[in-house]
């Protein structure tokens, strides 16, 4: 059991994601460009943190939907209903930065919460798109980037 | 009267894990003071420090948000369920 232990300490932090739901991410981010897109990954972290579905929500940041975005609480209050009775969880968030890169900006960091995956796609000109996933854990520290593991 | 609170994942750290917690009060604010005398810490992630509700937070009373009630304020009954819900958003730059 050290051992397992020490592994886990030891192994990068990822994120498993199927091609079809991160394929959703990233057509979502397309469709909404020049706007920012949002949505709430929902998935499990027991023993692998992983997305099992995600659900696409509205920017609800009317003003300044280009480089602003906040998920409805309502939204979130549901999912989490949802994943709990599936005997799942809300894992984290995904958002768009069009024509800005796939990191977490100053703004993401003021407003980011310690636990959830950020996935952010960066999104150039409305055609290329580029993820990553990024989490912190104590109040305190910067986002880190966790490897975003692609399965069939 | 004991009441129900869904604990979000950033607070769990503070309440040795667990996703939904037991809290004791007739108020909202009477619940969060149970809360921290409970899980000492919790308060001041929920509220500012003239005792609003912070910003990155939302509570749900049942199914509404607190702050088209009566806030903090809000009175509880026999079966409330209260949810901590974190405040999501960011932006570009």
């Amino acid at each position: 059991m050290a051992l397992f232990g020490l592994d886990k300490v030891l192994s990068k932090p990822a994120i498993k994601i199927s091609q079809a739901i991160y394929d959703q991410i990233v057509e979502h981010a397309k469709d909404s460009y020049p706007e920012e897109c949002c949505g709430i990954l929902i998935g499990a972290t027991m023993r692998v943190r992983c997305v099992l579905y995600i659900h696409p929500t509205v920017n609800t940041n009317k003003e300044r939907s280009q480089d602003r975005y906040i998920i409805d609480p309502r939204e979130i209050f549901l999912m989490d209903k949802e994943a709990k009775a599936q005997g799942a969880e809300i894992v984290g968030f995904y958002h768009s930065h069009p024509d800005h890169p796939d990191k977490p900006s100053a703004t993401d960091r003021e407003w980011g919460q310690a636990g959830y995956s950020y996935m952010i796609a960066s999104v150039n000109g409305g055609k290329d798109v580029s993820v990553k996933s990024w989490i912190f854990h104590d109040e305190n520290e910067a986002f880190k980037e966790e490897k975003i593991k692609i399965s069939e | 009267m004991a009441i129900k609170v869904r604990i979000p994942t950033p607070l769990r750290k503070l309440t040795n894990g667990s996703d939904e917690v037991s809290a004791e009060g007739g108020n909202i604010s009477e619940i969060i003071e149970n809360l921290e005398s409970n899980f000492p810490g919790l308060k001041e992630r929920i509220c500012e420090a003239d005792g609003k509700l912070r910003r990155f937070v939302n509570i749900y009373l049942n199914d509404e948000d607190i702050r088209f009630k009566k806030n903090l304020e809000t009175e509880l009954k026999e079966n409330d369920e209260l949810s901590i819900i974190p405040a999501i958003a960011g932006g570009a730059f």
